[in-house]
């Protein structure tokens, strides 16, 4: 079976940096333009279920190919953003300056330290690999829009990249990331672009 | 900066699922066919030189790159294939059922556990990160056409995976990775298909 897990299109957020959480902040222009030339690929995908962020900024993707698709969506909180606490809507820099120590502490070891108010990276891996479990014991080939670090914490257990170097994983706005399941393992694939390539094309002749 | 690592298109021997390792088996007719439709991609990948495996499997994608734009290429050793001594040739189903023990425990940590007569995974990463740390030296934006297991452990080295958890990552023929580094250091990068349709400005 196959998972594809989808990180959500841009933000004003985003563009300026800012801690975004679990902020409700919709996706900007350029978030929709990407969204609008992936849809036809996103929906050629061979998914049977789509699970969705409860935060807009993931939905407005589930709902387009639910729609493009017929397939069933579902809302699942455990795969929302993590929680920023008293840091969202703040930018990096200015956190850097204004509480260093926090901020380095983060910085070294996310998985460990709590933002205040907010979760650690463990928090929301221990969410998130709950759903992803569950997801692979329902055998359905499911697409999973979700966020930047809800998705760094997912790939991390399934590589089992040791916790204090999971800053190597970066996932762009519309980033998409294929896991194969079987009897014995959960793989990463890395996949070849031209075979999306023919799949988008295809559509544009239909 | 940015490395892009592409795996050679597909050989008869990849379809067979034999042991290919040094053993210079030439791109299939499919193969040949999946090469023709992502050259439009990769004739746009901002890079500045290709280096690539001295196999003609992989070769042709560069020397191929190399026609159509003038990037230069260099063929470099360090990113051959592993090394695969008895088992080049062989059907890996054949040899399961031959040698379950010793395949399992090959398996287990191919890092530690040379293939007979040929490399560990620990030797083909040696040679693989050496060439792709000479790189990053010198700031070059750069695509590397290399193999499975020689792709397998430069992304090993770069997410630092544990050492047995490598069989977790699968790269597909002409699978495209992306590294992006940084005065952060190394990372390894998710893409946007739409990114990757952008370079061809598909009019969607």
């Amino acid at each position: 079976m196959q998972i594809y897990l989808l990180r959500h299109p841009e933000t004003e957020w985003n563009k300026q940096g800012r801690f975004q959480g679990q902020t409700d902040i919709p996706i900007n222009e350029t978030g929709m333009d990407q969204l609008e030339r992936t849809l036809p690929f996103l929906a050629t995908l061979p998914v049977q279920v789509i699970y969705s962020s409860p935060l807009k900024r993931a939905k407005i993707v589930a709902q387009r190919v639910s729609r493009a698709t017929g397939l069933p969506m579902f809302e699942d909180s455990r795969i929302m953003e993590v929680n920023c606490g008293r840091w969202e809507g703040k930018v990096a820099q200015t956190l850097a300056i204004e509480e260093p120590e926090l901020f380095s502490l983060w910085k070294s070891n996310p998985y460990d330290f709590r933002i205040p108010g907010g979760e650690s990276y463990q928090d929301v891996e221990n969410r998130t690999s709950a759903f992803l479990k569950d997801i692979i014991s329902d055998e359905k080939n499911a697409l999973v829009v979700s966020h930047g670090i809800a998705i760094t914490t997912m790939l991390r257990f399934v590589l089992q990249i040791p916790k204090e170097h999971v800053r190597v994983l970066h996932i762009e706005n519309l980033g998409l990331a294929k896991l194969e399941v079987d009897a014995n393992a959960i793989a990463y694939t890395i996949v070849n672009p031209a075979l999306e390539l023919k799949v988008a094309s295809l559509l544009q002749q239909v | 900066m940015k490395i892009f690592l592409l795996r050679h298109p597909e050989t008869d021997w990849n379809g067979e699922w034999r042991f290919q390792g040094r053993t210079d088996i030439p791109v299939s007719k499919k193969g040949k066919e999946a090469l023709e439709k992502a050259l439009p991609v990769l004739c746009k990948l901002p890079i500045d030189i290709i280096y690539t495996s001295p196999l003609q499997r992989a070769r042709i994608v560069a020397e191929m790159i190399n026609e159509r734009t003038g990037i230069p290429f260099e063929v470099d050793e360090r990113i051959i294939e592993a090394n695969c001594g008895e088992w080049e040739g062989r059907k890996v189903p054949e040899l399961m059922k031959e040698e379950p023990d010793f395949m399992a425990k090959w398996w287990a940590n191919p890092y530690a556990v040379p293939i007979p007569g040929g490399e560990s995974y620990q030797d083909v990463e040696k040679r693989t990160s050496a060439l792709l740390q000479e790189i990053i030296a010198k700031n070059t934006n750069a695509l590397l056409v290399s193999h499975g297991i020689a792709i397998t452990t430069m992304l090993r080295y770069i997410l630092e995976l544990p050492y047995e958890k490598t069989a977790i990552l699968r790269i597909e023929n002409l699978g495209l990775a992306k590294i992006e580094v940084d005065d952060f250091g190394k990372g390894f990068v998710i893409s946007n298909p739409a990114g990757i349709l952008d370079l061809l400005s598909f009019p969607l």
